[in-house]
């Protein structure tokens, strides 16, 4: 594996992610006016329900119809509209470190690149941002925040990235469900390898806190074709193990299971509600987030 | 058993097996670590085939090295051969075969005297049996069981090949070679007819250790009068010219004899000649002639045999295939003088242009010689006559290999260069005899050539008439003159070139030069010359039994034999004159000299055993074959498991 390059933000790739628009599909509670619906009644053009009037309500919103009907004042409740709170959480074990030569980035720097436009996107709408980094446990966190200064932050902590280690999904989820109570937006960036089975228990967790979840599975395409040609003595990058491994012999089995996961991680995504989008390394990161958007969009 | 090599040079191409070890080793490279994300998906398949893979590229390498080496060995040609006898002894026998053997009782007492030598050696370990005839031939190697040995011999037959005691010799030296013994001996059954022995190298010994036993047999050789030799000139164009056969009967003893010697002809019927009474006296030799009448026939078989014949068959009997020849091809290049052109054809086709010329006169193309062999026999040519260099190599190729040039000199001063460069002649000045009228007379005639011999009569005409007007000076040392003027020119002239001949004429057949071509001397010397430079250009030898026939074939017994290589479709094979002679080789202490080894030279390779022994199909080739086949399959396994071993 050749040794990864260091982060390069390209102000194109900002830039054009100033572009795209990322609405939340769930009642989200921010703090802030915003583009994303809320649980709570606020101010906005979307009629929400009437309230009988109580002594000291606004009377602007005093429903005189209905009082000219029924002899009963009502106050008209509209659907607040409120910012998105949104924290990405971006998987930093070893595993994250790999690049076979065919790609240009390595894992961990191509889900970086992806959740800086995505956070440049989400600042670009006021929308709060933060972002941690998981291993054996939460290496690094910034909460939600809406500013410039926390979007550079959040960019030196991308920056900081050594991928080392390994993921314990369910201990990172967990923590992150206690740092992240309210409603909201959670991004994680991960390449799934780890314990599928604690991997779903901690997105039912997120679920069951009325979070919203996109689960990136990033992928480099050599793990996806498994297109070697010498044996060699694979080793694992997060536990160390090592194995000899002839390819032509290996693949045929190695992309069978590799299929019974996918399918499986599709099916439980589906189940929990958890949208689940591959990235493949080798596609440009800015093609690989308007598409996802534009699926999303076209599939509400 | 122990083995041994026929070839063991071969053996130095096993240096190849380090070619494959050498890429094994080269390409097994530290198994490179790889850092790969998860091994999950590959521990789920629960293969491992690191191990696998090393296995097979061990059994590649296997396979590669079984390949060469089965090629090696069987190129080195294994040979099992006995185990030492008790001694430290091995033997091999040399068996004469060749036609003397069939005189009297001579194969009997060979047969019988190599069955008790086979015995008597085969007590201790088996010995090796090699035929001697036109060629060395082994009939049972060391490997051969006993019991397969003497039936071998019981059902052997003496051939009608000549004998060749050196191959002989030399082969069972080489089987002996390939022994691990410490003492090696050959014994030798044979007639020892002194004309086959005398040809034996007695300078060149053997390898050392190798002693010899001669064995004669036959003790009283029987007497025997045999016809070692026949000759049919049969330079005839026509089917019904009469030609002579000439035999020569010889008898071989001291005693006088008197014989009857008979001829036929085969054609659709047999067709008795003559026959004539012979008296030979002792080691004395005589010619019989048979005329033979003019018949039509396009190939005639002939006999010439001793009535009654005695024991010592076949050489009581000769045969002879004649058949016509076709018309001889003169070829003319470069006349300048148009009327020595028409005087030459006038004498080489006197019947016009009907097929029933002697000769055909050919003109030739300057610019095409490169075909002069095919085209023609011999040319005329005159002097000076410019050629391009592919022109002038094929007149020299044409005269090397036996052709004939009759070179006309004339008014040219000079050669031309190519003519200068190849002809040892010098030319001098012309000379002139004075006024038209006069010239001299040839004046020194050499009459005991063959060509000039008819003219030696009075019938043949009178060659002093001839008057020369003009004529070209020529010097050359090795010419045979055999026309000269009475100063000493050389008119004529015969000047041997390679295998061929030149006859050099000191000027052009016309009448401003002399009177020659309207003298009737001239057409029968210009046949002359034609027949005997015809006569001098070389023939096939005569074929013998065990040669190879114009096909290809062999022929192993006297007779007439079909090839589709000749003119006629048959031609005869005869026995060699040498075995007749049954005069027995006494100097038996020569064998001692073969024995010495202070004279083995330090180089082996004046004997090449591959070139000369003839080993007959036996359990030696089969080795060789299988070793091929092993290789063979090695190579298609190796092939196979490449391509499917993981890299």
């Amino acid at each position: 594996m050749a040794e990864a390059p260091a982060i390069a933000w390209d102000p194109d790739l900002f830039a054009r992610a100033e572009t795209l628009e990322w609405r939340s599909r769930v009642l989200v509670e921010g703090f802030l006016q915003g583009l994303h619906r809320s649980r709570l009644r606020g101010f906005s053009s979307e009629f929400s329900q009437y309230q009988p009037y109580i002594q000291g309500d606004d009377l602007r919103y005093a429903d005189w119809r209905a009082f000219g009907r029924l002899d009963r004042l009502y106050i008209r409740q509209f659907e607040a509209e409120t910012n998105l709170r949104c924290q990405i959480l971006l998987d930093a074990s070893g595993s994250m470190a790999y690049r076979s030569e065919e790609s240009s980035f390595r894992k961990c720097d191509y889900a970086a690149l992806i959740a800086a436009s995505l956070m440049r996107l989400l600042l670009t709408q006021h929308d709060a941002f933060g972002i941690s980094l998981a291993r054996k446990e939460l290496a690094a966190h910034l909460p939600p925040r809406v500013n410039r200064l926390h979007f550079f932050r959040c960019l030196g902590v991308l920056e900081t990235i050594r991928p080392e280690g390994i993921f314990d999904v369910a201990a990172c989820i967990n923590a992150l469900a206690e740092l992240f109570p309210k409603r909201g937006l959670v991004v994680i960036f991960t390449d799934t390898w780890d314990n599928l089975e604690h991997l779903i228990e901690a997105l039912q967790r997120l679920r069951y806190e009325h979070h919203e979840i996109c689960l990136f599975q990033v992928v480099d395409p050599r793990e996806m074709d498994f297109a070697f040609k010498d044996s060699r003595l694979f080793q694992d990058m997060e536990s160390g193990a090592r194995m000899p491994v002839t390819p032509d012999w290996n693949r045929t089995r190695y992309l069978a299971a590799l299929e019974k996961h996918q399918t499986r991680l599709r099916q439980q995504c589906l189940d929990l509600g958890v949208m689940h989008r591959v990235l493949p390394t080798d596609q440009p990161p800015f093609e690989a987030m308007a598409a996802f958007l534009a699926e999303r969009e076209s599939h509400p | 058993m122990t083995w041994s090599f026929l070839a063991p040079m071969y053996l130095l191409g096993g240096l190849a097996l380090v070619i494959p070890l050498w890429i094994h080793f080269r390409n097994r490279r530290p198994i490179q670590t790889y850092a790969f994300p998860t091994l999950r998906f590959l521990t789920e398949t629960r293969i491992s085939t690191h191990r696998f893979r090393e296995l097979m590229r061990w059994l590649v390498l296997a396979m590669r090295l079984a390949a060469l080496a089965g090629l090696v060995l069987a190129f080195a040609q294994p040979w099992r051969h006995a185990a030492l006898t008790p001694s430290g002894e091995v033997s091999a026998l040399v068996l004469d075969v060749s036609c003397s053997m069939k005189a009297g009782k001579a194969w009997k007492e060979a047969r019988d005297s190599a069955l008790a030598w086979l015995e008597q050696e085969g007590a201790h370990a088996r010995p090796a049996i090699v035929l001697m005839g036109k060629s060395a031939r082994v009939l049972a190697s060391f490997d051969r069981p006993l019991a397969d040995q003497q039936s071998a011999l019981k059902t052997l037959t003496p051939t009608f090949e000549s004998t060749d005691p050196e191959a002989a010799l030399r082969a069972a030296a080489r089987l002996l070679e390939t022994q691990p013994a410490k003492k090696k001996k050959i014994t030798i059954i044979s007639d020892m007819t002194a004309s086959a022995w005398r040809k034996v190298d007695w300078e060149q010994p053997l390898s050392p250790g190798i002693t010899i036993e001669p064995r004669a047999v036959l003790p009283n050789p029987p007497p025997n009068v045999a016809i070692t030799e026949i000759s049919v000139p049969h330079s005839f164009w026509q089917t019904n010219v009469p030609f002579t056969v000439t035999a020569t009967v010889r008898n071989f003893s001291i005693e006088p004899r008197e014989v009857q010697v008979s001829c036929q002809i085969q054609q659709s019927e047999t067709r008795k000649i003559g026959s004539e009474k012979v008296s030979l006296a002792g080691k004395g030799a005589r010619e019989v002639s048979f005329a033979v009448a003019p018949a039509e026939f396009k190939c005639a078989r002939g006999t010439v045999r001793i009535d009654p014949p005695d024991e010592l068959t076949p050489d009581d009997e000769r045969f002879f295939a004649v058949a016509p020849r076709r018309p001889g091809r003169v070829g003319r290049l470069g006349f300048r003088e148009k009327n020595a052109d028409d005087f030459l054809k006038a004498a080489l086709m006197p019947k016009a242009e009907t097929a029933d010329n002697r000769y055909q006169w050919i003109p030739l193309d300057p610019q095409s010689l490169q075909s002069l062999k095919e085209t023609t026999d011999f040319f005329f040519l005159d002097q000076g006559m410019p050629l391009a260099a592919a022109g002038a190599d094929a007149v020299k190729t044409f005269v090397a290999e036996g052709g004939a040039v009759i070179l006309m000199l004339g008014d040219a001063d000079q050669l031309a260069d190519w003519e200068k460069k190849w002809l040892p002649i010098e030319l001098g000045a012309k000379r002139e005899a004075g006024a038209f009228s006069q010239g001299q007379h040839f004046a020194q005639l050499k009459l005991s050539h063959p060509i000039l011999r008819p003219f030696s009569l009075p019938r043949g005409g009178d060659l002093f008439r001839v008057k020369v007007r003009k004529w070209r000076e020529f010097r050359a040392a090795s010419a045979q003159p055999l026309i000269q003027l009475a100063n000493g020119d050389p008119i004529f002239a015969v000047l041997p070139q390679g295998r061929g001949h030149i006859v050099a004429v000191a000027f052009p057949f016309t009448r401003d030069w002399s009177d020659w071509p309207i003298q009737s001397t001239f057409l029968p010397l210009i046949h002359q010359m034609l027949a005997w430079l015809e006569q001098k250009a070389p023939r096939p030898s005569e074929i013998r039994p065990g040669e190879s026939a114009p096909d290809g074939s062999i022929a192993d017994q006297p007779g007439f034999w079909g090839s589709d290589q000749t003119p006629h479709g048959v031609f005869a094979v005869n026995i060699d004159p040498a075995e007749s002679d049954l005069a027995r080789w006494t100097t038996l202490a020569s064998f001692k000299q073969l024995e010495n080894p202070e004279k083995l030279p330090a180089s082996s390779a004046w004997f090449d055993p591959t070139s000369s022994v003839q080993t007959p199909a036996s359990n030696n080739n089969i080795l060789i074959g299988w070793l091929l086949l092993v290789a063979a399959m090695f190579s298609l396994a190796e092939l196979g498991l490449a391509n499917r071993t993981p890299r």
